[in-house]
């Protein structure tokens, strides 16, 4: 065996010398090779037939077997990278040693500290590409811990070298092979590391998506914003979800509206006439209280019912939007759904529909006053519509005016419950309500209704000493009540003209009042309960006034109008301002009739100059409350009952938020279709090239939606006379040119392209490329 | 700084005011181009008002009475 083997040994030895003379470390080099290979081969035996002639002086005591053996135990543990690391220094280092010497010794070293070497080997050899690409992203890095271990597991030195190699490239090396001894140390500097790093090469791939070499990571990071994108859209239709419920809202409102409408114009005047009373109480208190709070109470309960039918007229719509929300349509339904959207939305129109609360309730005023006085604490929307409009109903020829609007002030905060109760006449009792609301409350509005509950109640009832001590009571509180309501400037306007008409006529025509109580009640009523007002809002004159004619009852409030511009000359004079701004706020059709106002003013003013207001408020007042009155009642046909108040008092806050969000996405939804009006804003500066002012970009958008409308209306015109369906580029060719934008000189294919973007271009327009290619194809 | 055609918002747009009405493929490009002559040609009218008033900004009358001229206009 030695001879034979020794033989070629020698024979290979000698060429090996050879070339180890040549490369000292080629034979070491081979040999590692020979080494690396898979599993125990016979090849190992040439090489260690190799080796052995090198190593025959060490060798000739070995004997073959036993180089095999080792061979074949250091094989699996050698890697290939090791050995020629390895390897090659030693003979490199002592060139003096023989290569049998250095081969018997790295293989010696080989394979004794194989384990160690080698891991040492590797690990050093993988940290340092680690270190290489920390900055790559962590799965890299576990991917090249992973090899790593595998490597140091020694597995095949071609898989490690190649896992290896691949790693250093960078590349995802499969881990099915990778055996996972390593994994347990670890996972856990992973798992902590992996979020932070991973999060972090998230965002690098995203700024990178194109690289190749991290795709796995993109793909990790793909599923990362998936996941955002989840979020967004999840929020998107939790935010969508809103939209949802307005309609609900809206329909609602609007069938309210649609069925109630007389119901909702009186709640409107009520509402506004509350709000104009609080509005009116700060001003009346900076003024004088007691002075016009006989005249105008008058004049403000009809200029409210007025103003208040107006308003609901206009504002039914809306504010059925808004206070429909709150469903708690039953009979007065309407009304409180009036009533309510007044409230919720009010404080613009408040100014204008004072009166409109006289309208609804003057029967109910009498008898809902007391309720609505009490009830202002909690639920001043609610209870104050259901108040008003219980109030109308019931009396319509009492100073349906008087109670409406005192309804409005006091019952929008008591509420249905009191209408209720009030429903019945057991005024003495509601009075006495409505005096210990009166001074409890110190709400503006509260205070403002329950004097005018409170003057209606009593002049309701008839009872001259009540009414004086209802006027008196009304001073009082209107005295507070002034100090409360200094919220709403316009409203305070409006009722301190109103006060001071009220004021007036109290003074002066309590007598008269007293009187005519007896003979007409609805005229009584009206009229303490402008007083009332008055006594409020010293300056709501005008805003009754104004508030008669905003409403849908213009003949009313020029009725009103006229009764109250000669009752209060110098309120007027003094509200017109306020009340001309008041009305300019509100719609277009407000400042109409503030003119018409204006009108009857000045025609008035000059007659009214002298002291006999009040002589002829009373004259005008039992008119114009008559007047008002039967207008009123037949306006308003609806029911009287107050039960819808009661119940409806609690969800009314919450319906009424929810309302007003519930309009801002139904008014999202039905602006949808329209186009961005900031895109509109862009073309028109491009084409226009000059500053333009800010109120111009409302006129192009209104431009743009008429456009569109004659647009489709050309179009389907167009498509039909071709007897299609689907509208095509020969019909919008068509149009173009009759607009006169395409010509003879300029077919549509060069406007086309001078005025679209080039992708838009391709589409349109077929182009003919190479090969018989026509783009877009066909 | 052009911006692109809002397919769906016209598409909508159409539909709003004619919903049996169908519209083409890739029609909406030929109505954004439309809208777009139609608002260049209200640009130059308002430009032309504010000139002959010689003012340097665009106001509203200006814009006014140049809607009215271009909307009688775009009627086909």
């Amino acid at each position: 065996m030695p001879d034979p083997a020794a033989a070629p040994r020698t024979s290979a030895s000698a060429g090996l010398g050879h070339d180890s003379g040549v490369s000292p470390s080629a034979v070491p080099r081979r040999a590692a090779e020979e080494w690396a290979r898979p599993a125990p081969r016979r090849k190992h035996l040439s090489d260690s037939r190799k080796q052995k002639p090198t190593m025959a002086p060490d060798l000739e005591t070995a004997t073959p077997r036993l180089l095999l053996r080792k061979i074949f135990q250091t094989q699996p543990e050698v890697s290939p990278v090791v050995p020629k690391i390895t390897e090659p220094w030693e003979p490199r280092e002592s060139g003096s040693e023989t290569h049998s010497e250095r081969l018997s010794n790295t293989s010696m070293k080989i394979q004794l500290p194989d384990l160690v070497s080698e891991d040492t080997a590797i690990i050093t050899f993988h940290t340092s590409r680690n270190k290489r690409k920390l900055s790559i992203s962590e799965f890299e890095r576990a991917v090249d811990k992973r090899s790593s271990q595998n490597l140091a597991k020694s597995m095949s030195d071609d898989k490690s070298s190649t896992r290896s190699l691949q790693a250093s490239f960078s590349t995802p090396v499969p881990p099915n092979t990778i055996e996972k001894r390593g994994l347990l140390r670890r996972p856990k500097n992973r798992k902590t590391v992996n979020v932070d790093s991973f999060e972090g090469g998230v965002e690098q791939n995203l700024l990178q998506i194109k690289d190749a070499e991290n795709y796995l990571v993109d793909s990790q990071a793909v599923s990362m914003i998936g996941t955002t994108v989840m979020m967004n859209d999840t929020k998107i239709a939790l935010n969508n979800t809103e939209l949802f419920v307005q309609p609900q809202l809206s329909e609602k409102s609007q069938g309210r509206l649609s069925a109630l409408e007389p119901q909702l114009l009186a709640r409107n005047v009520l509402e506004r006439g509350s709000r104009a009373f609080n509005t009116a109480e700060p001003e009346s208190q900076k003024e004088h209280l007691a002075s016009n709070v006989d005249p105008e109470e008058e004049m403000v309960p009809e200029d409210h019912e007025d103003s208040a039918l107006d308003h609901a007229d206009r504002s039914g719509p809306a504010s059925v939007g808004k206070a429909g929300s709150p469903p708690r349509d039953h009979q007065d339904y309407a009304q409180q759904s009036s009533y309510a959207e007044q409230v919720s939305g009010l404080v613009s129109g408040i100014q204008k529909e004072p009166l409109t609360l006289n309208v609804n309730p003057e029967e109910e005023m009498v008898q809902g006053d007391h309720e609505d006085s009490a009830l202002y604490h909690t639920d001043r929307s609610s209870p104050a519509s259901m108040g008003k409009a219980g109030s109308l109903p019931k009396d319509q020829q009492d100073c349906t005016q008087q109670s409406s609007y005192a309804e409005q002030v006091s019952g929008l905060v008591s509420g249905t419950f009191h209408r209720q109760t009030l429903s019945t006449p057991a005024v003495t009792t509601s009075r006495g309500r409505h005096l210990g609301s009166l001074s409890a409350q110190r709400s503006t509005r509260t205070s403002l209704r329950e004097f005018v509950a409170h003057v209606i109640e009593k002049l309701n009832c008839g009872n001259e000493d009540g009414i004086t001590d209802t006027e008196q009571e009304i001073v009082k509180d209107g005295a507070e009540k002034e100090g409360i309501a200094r919220e709403v400037t316009e409203l305070q306007s409006n009722m301190e003209y109103s006060e001071k008409l009220g004021e007036k006529l109290r003074k002066q025509t309590t007598s008269h009042i007293n009187e005519k109580r007896q003979a007409r009640t609805p005229v009584t009523p009206v009229e303490e309960e402008v007083m009332i007002e008055d006594a409020e809002n010293q300056n709501s004159g005008k805003d009754v006034v104004e508030f008669p004619e905003n409403a849908g009852a213009r003949r009313l409030s020029r009725q009103s109008s006229a009764a109250f511009t000669r009752y209060s000359e110098p309120t007027r004079k003094k509200s017109i301002e306020p009340v001309e701004q008041t009305v300019d706020m509100d719609d277009g059709a407000v400042v109409e009739d503030t003119s018409e106002l204006e009108e009857h003013k000045t025609e008035e003013e000059e007659l009214s100059e002298d002291g006999a207001k009040s002589e002829e408020l009373s004259m005008e007042m039992p008119a114009f409350v008559h007047a008002m009155a039967d207008q009123v009642s037949l306006s308003l046909s609806t029911p009287r009952s107050l039960k819808m108040a009661v119940p409806k008092l609690s969800p009314k806050p919450p319906p009424a938020k929810q309302a007003p969000k519930k309009n801002r996405t139904e008014q999202r939804r039905k602006r949808e279709p329209a186009l961005p009006s900031s895109l509109v804003k862009k073309i028109f500066r491009h084409y226009v090239k000059m500053p333009v002012a800010r109120d111009v970009f409302k006129v192009v958008e209104k431009c743009s939606e008429q456009y569109f409308k004659q647009l489709s209306n050309d179009l389907e015109a167009y498509t039909k006379h071709a007897g299609r369906k689907t509208v095509e580029r020969a019909d919008l060719e068509l149009l173009m040119r009759r607009q006169g934008l395409v010509t003879d000189e300029m077919p549509l294919n060069v406007l086309i392209e001078r005025h679209l973007p080039l992708e838009y271009r391709k589409l349109l327009i077929p182009v003919a490329t190479s090969g018989n290619k026509v783009i877009p194809s066909k | 700084m052009k911006r692109a055609a809002p397919r769906s918002t016209l598409r909508g747009l159409i539909k709003k005011h004619k919903p049996r009405l169908r519209l083409a493929t890739n029609m909406e490009f030929l109505v954004h181009l439309n809208f777009l002559l139609f608002l260049h040609r209200l640009a130059e009218e308002a430009r032309i008002n504010a000139f002959e008033s010689k003012s340097k900004i665009i106001k509203l009358e200006h814009v006014i009475s140049a809607a009215k001229i271009t909307l009688k206009k775009s009627r086909g």
